[in-house]
């Protein structure tokens, strides 16, 4: 996997309570390494309480799940239910968000780690995710929603995308997502005219273009020259501009079907 | 760089040597990356046991106590 750096200061930052510009002194450590850093303090974050929500997860084994639901619900809270769920089998925490409404399974995702929740995120049926993806949109909490997208099946994926309105929101989405060719191979199967969408959104903002060109790079050379010729269609001044950025953030070489179409 | 790769390493609850990708840091960055763990630790750690107490809040108050020792609060 190609570790984009910006993306995972982004999310270092987001970890830390900090803003990316705050951490300049990690400016000598490349994407891989913020990623292994910002997964161990996570997990260090983690492992301070584990032995109490290992306990009350395991309290609540025995009990019925509408009443272990209803419990979190009201006594625990998110922020508990979320710590508690990386100890609870992830078929018993499906049939528990069962009994959990979309802002309460929003709540907990907000403090959950996707590397942590992935069980959950596989065995959760999708129905149950799009109320969640509503109130994330809402509450534009994108570097959350790009956290997850790392880990959220793909199939999932997509369905949840028809959720998202703003070609820009995607954009956000993806700017904190680190596996850009799992975006990659979600773009390529939007049809001519949300892909359109997509690119004229990206060209309003620099950081948007970047994003879009980490995307296509994972692209095969037949989408490269399908995006590029989507992007021609959008604005003809596209390319040259997206040819600067390459060239300036050292992407050109994995851009050259894009630019040679 | 010794010390404050011990204090990283007990911070991140993990060993010194596990931390070798952090060579490049210098002692200074260090000690403000221990700082940001710090502060992110402390919030957490603020932000769980006010959550424990809201929760805590919803028993009967005879039974806290007990129920704060059973987990170990």
């Amino acid at each position: 996997m190609n570790i984009d750096r910006p993306t995972e200061l982004r999310r270092l930052a987001q970890t830390l309570h900090r803003k990316p510009e705050e951490l300049g002194h990690l400016g000598s450590l490349d994407g891989a390494s913020l990623m292994s850093l910002r997964t161990l303090v996570q997990n260090a974050l983690l492992e301070e309480f584990a032995g109490l929500f290992e306990k009350l997860a395991a309290s609540g084994k025995l009990a019925p799940d509408a009443l272990s639901a209803l419990l979190c619900r009201k006594v625990f809270g998110a922020s508990i239910t979320a710590n508690m769920s990386y100890y609870v089998p992830a078929d018993r925490a499906v049939r528990m968000c069962k009994h959990f409404d979309e802002h309460f399974m929003a709540d907990i995702a907000r403090e959950q780690i996707p590397e942590r929740a992935q069980d959950q995120l596989k065995n959760l049926p999708v129905d149950l995710m799009r109320g969640v993806t509503r109130q994330m949109l809402a509450s534009r909490d994108f570097h959350i929603m790009g956290g997850f997208t790392d880990y959220l099946p793909e199939e999932k994926a997509m369905v949840l995308m028809e959720e998202i309105a703003d070609p820009a929101d995607s954009l956000r989405i993806s700017s904190f997502a680190q596996r850009k060719d799992r975006i990659a191979r979600l773009t390529v199967k939007m049809d001519d005219e949300q892909i359109k969408r997509l690119i004229a959104a990206a060209f309003t903002q620099t950081e948007f273009i970047q994003e879009v060109g980490l995307v296509t790079a994972e692209m095969d050379t037949k989408n490269q020259q399908r995006m590029a010729r989507l992007s021609d269609a959008v604005d003809m001044a596209h390319r040259p501009r997206a040819r600067e950025l390459a060239q300036g953030n050292g992407q050109l070489s994995r851009l050259q079907a894009f630019f040679a179409a | 760089m010794a010390d404050n790769n011990d204090k990283l390493a007990r911070l991140l609850r993990t060993q010194p040597a596990k931390l070798d990708f952090l060579k490049g840091l210098s002692e200074a960055e260090r000690q403000k990356l221990a700082a940001d763990i710090e502060g992110a630790r402390q919030a957490h750690s603020k932000h769980i046991r006010g959550a424990m107490e809201e929760a805590l809040n919803h028993l009967p108050w005879l039974l806290r106590a007990p129920v704060k020792k059973l987990f170990g609060l």
